[in-house]
């Protein structure tokens, strides 16, 4: 299988190239902003440092959010363009499944990968793995919440707990219990990984099939409640 | 030359197939009826909405086109003005879209989009033509001339033409977009009821906001039953009103435009063109001054991706492609 | 934002404008006393004269005002061409305030220029401690009441639903 993966949830505009069961190509601009300009020259560069063609492509997977939404906006249509020009699968990753995934392997059985990501003022969006013999099972649905529910939000956690994401450094407070045990991976060292989501894209490929490009919509989690503009009468 | 066209730069989703002047398919998706409730376009649910929308209109129009992706020649997609979110969406599905068929993108400015409309259909204005530019979100008078080159004659200083129909639209209690609802009710009603301001700038710029601040005004100097039992016996005489204020403004200025640059041919394009008043007052000029009047048909004057298309063709005819890293302009001009 | 300069907006409002002209004049003046990096919040109803103080805004940093337009639809408009940048913000149109972070809002208040938020109501939770509040009110047809203070929070126009 030959696999495009994009990952624009937030600061970082990641590209990775997955050749048969191995990334073969990746890289990643850690810039706010610059996506809509970048992320197309981008997924060219590392195609063709790949050495793969268009015509080759078997699949798109993309880091479908939460997180910025402009990012989620950019990488969701350019994924959709690729897939139906390509003629490929689209599949969509949650960003937060991808982001924990990438501290996996460093993690023990019964560990938890909490990934966090500001959502601003008090907010956090969070998303949490558990290491199993197996692999990785979900431990918390992702979700966006205010730091102090986090405790209860993760629940018990029997091995350590990893704290990764530009949301870790306000969320650590929250959990700094006893009935945590903390490491914090540092988000500049350990960002979202292009590589990440297209290894997850793979996984989720082979185990439900290709998600639909027609009807794909990011994973916001917060709803817009829209308000009438203000009355001019007032 | 067969040509996809998209567009999404405000809160319509737009395709269209365009094959050597001829519009193969026109597929748009309105979210009007969504952002009703808000008064207006909400640029957050816009966004979603595109998102939503983005993938099957395209595959609309190609299927009923009946063309098969891989012969297409290129594809054009507005990358400005509009909002930055709905802009986005269709830009960047544009530019995968373009680069995973090997074919080239064409960025194109919604106004010029706009200005090409009447090349659609039907006669082709001569050249150069004066072109009325009006929407909700643009009032701009240009001079096109052969090579498609734009010379500004005239702006809005403040709201355009019909973001004062939406606003006055909500003064008087009723729907977004403001523009059709005020020209039907205007249909049966007295033009002469009350007398709104005109405003007149130096040249050919325009001004809207004092129109929409003199109904407000108008209104709020009233009880609140006064004003409830106005608007239920008068409304169609107000909304003649308001709609004669701003379809004068803008005849106006194209009379002024033609007898300073001689011109032999008009235009006016943009949803406002859309409106009745204004499509009778301009064809009475035209026969008055002895100028051809083009207008759209009206589903050419409304936001759409077959104007998109023709502009993006002429573009690439004359060599312009745009490059991977091309980014949205929320505030490109002509 | 330095007490002398406070007091020299203080000094300048309340004040009555009578004519368009006058509102513009007055955001030419209050601009010649702000620092880069300040940010005025504008409160007030359609047509209370927001965008022509932010066209006098404009004025006072050398740009053209007529090439100042409220920038309803597209939430921002940036002006480089001035003494200053002007990052022209219309909240009319904003459901929350992650819009308003979306694009920078952030940045461009810390930034080098003059930024100018119309609506500001709409996003207070972001506007940092030293923005300038100023509320526009009708007087009469031509007349404009400009004063400074952030509205009270009942009648913040987020809170009419």
């Amino acid at each position: 299988m030959t696999l495009l993966a994009l990952e624009t949830a937030t600061a970082t505009c990641g590209v990775a190239v997955l050749n048969d069961d191995a990334v073969v190509a990746e890289a990643h601009l850690h810039r706010p902003r610059v996506h809509a300009e970048r992320l197309t020259p981008l997924i060219e560069d590392v195609l063709g440092h790949a050495d793969v063609s268009t015509e080759a492509l078997n699949a798109v997977a993309v880091s479908m959010g939460p997180g910025s939404y402009t990012g989620l906006r950019i990488g969701t249509s350019t994924a959709k363009g690729w897939a139906l020009s390509a003629d490929a699968a689209f599949v969509g990753v949650p960003t937060l499944e991808a982001y924990a995934a990438r501290v996996g392997p460093m993690a023990a059985p019964e560990d938890v990968v909490c990934a966090l990501l500001d959502a601003r003022r008090d907010e956090v969006y969070a998303g949490a793995l558990r290491r199993t013999t197996e692999g990785l099972a979900e431990h918390a649905p992702t979700t966006a919440l205010p730091v102090e529910t986090l405790p209860d939000w993760l629940g018990t956690v029997d091995g350590q707990l990893w704290l990764v994401g530009d949301g870790a450094p306000k969320s650590r407070d929250a959990l700094a219990d006893d009935a945590f045990s903390c490491v914090t991976l540092p988000a500049d060292a350990v960002s979202p990984s292009a590589g990440w989501v297209a290894r997850r894209g793979r996984q989720r490929l082979e185990a439900h099939g290709p998600d639909d490009a027609a009807t794909a919509e990011p994973l916001y989690v917060k709803d817009v409640h829209a308000t009438p503009a203000p009355s001019p009468f007032d | 030359m067969l040509v996809l066209g998209i567009e999404s730069s405000c809160d319509d989703t737009a395709a269209a197939v365009w094959e050597d002047g001829t519009v193969r398919a026109n597929v748009v998706s309105s979210q009007a009826d969504l952002h009703e409730e808000y008064g207006g376009v909400v640029p957050e649910l816009a966004s979603r909405n595109h998102q939503r929308l983005i993938v099957p209109v395209v595959q609309r129009a190609l299927t009923k086109a009946e063309v098969d992706v891989e012969g297409l020649d290129a594809v054009a997609v507005t990358y400005g003005p509009g909002l930055p979110g709905s802009l986005l969406v269709g830009l960047s599905f544009a530019k995968a879209f373009a680069r995973g068929l090997d074919v080239p993108l064409i960025g194109v400015n919604h106004l010029e989009g706009h200005v090409c409309s009447v090349d659609l259909e039907g006669p082709r204005p001569g050249r150069p033509f004066l072109c009325l530019v009006v929407s909700g979100g643009h009032t701009e008078l240009v001079r096109v001339d052969e090579n498609a080159q734009h010379e500004v004659l005239g702006r809005t200083r403040d709201d355009a033409a019909g973001e004062a129909f939406d606003k006055v639209a909500q003064l008087f209690g009723l729907g977004y977009p403001g523009g059709p609802d005020i020209d039907r009710h205007a249909e049966t009603g007295d033009p002469a009821f009350h007398d709104f301001p005109r405003s007149r700038l130096d040249g050919f710029d325009f001004s809207f906001s004092g129109l929409k601040t003199s109904v407000l005004y108008y209104l709020r100097d009233r009880s609140a039953a006064e004003r409830k039992r106005l608007l239920a016996d008068h409304l169609d005489d107000l909304c003649a009103a308001v709609q004669a204020a701003v379809v004068d403004v803008l005849v106006d200025a194209m009379r002024r435009a033609v007898e300073e640059t001689g011109g032999e041919h008009v235009a006016v394009v943009g949803g406002v063109a859309a409106n009745s008043s204004l499509r009778r007052r301009m064809g009475a000029l035209g026969r008055e001054a002895g100028v051809d009047v083009s207008v759209p048909a009206l589903t050419y004057c409304m936001d759409n991706a077959a104007m998109i298309a023709q502009a993006g063709a002429r573009r690439l005819a004359a060599g312009h492609t745009s490059p991977a890293a091309l980014d949205v302009h929320p505030n490109l001009q002509l | 934002m330095p007490e002398t300069t406070r007091s020299t907006i203080q000094d300048l409002l309340p004040q009555t404008t009578d004519s368009v002209k006058a509102t513009m004049a007055l955001g030419a003046r209050i601009v010649n006393i702000l620092a880069p990096g300040a940010v005025l919040a504008l409160y007030g109803d359609l047509g209370s004269g927001k965008t022509h103080f932010a066209k006098g805004v404009a004025r006072g940093l050398g740009l053209r005002p007529a090439e100042v337009r409220s920038p309803t639809f597209t939430i921002l408009s940036v002006h480089e061409e001035g003494k200053h940048p002007l990052y022209h913000f219309d909240a009319y149109r904003v459901q929350t305030p992650d819009e308003f972070v979306e694009l920078g809002f952030e940045t461009y208040v810390h930034g080098e220029g003059i930024t100018c938020i119309e609506w500001a109501g709409r996003v207070s939770p972001l506007l940092p401690p030293d923005t300038v509040h100023l509320q526009f009110h009708h007087v009469a047809p031509s007349r404009r009441r400009v004063t400074l203070g952030a509205p009270d929070a009942s009648d913040d126009e987020t809170s009419q639903a």
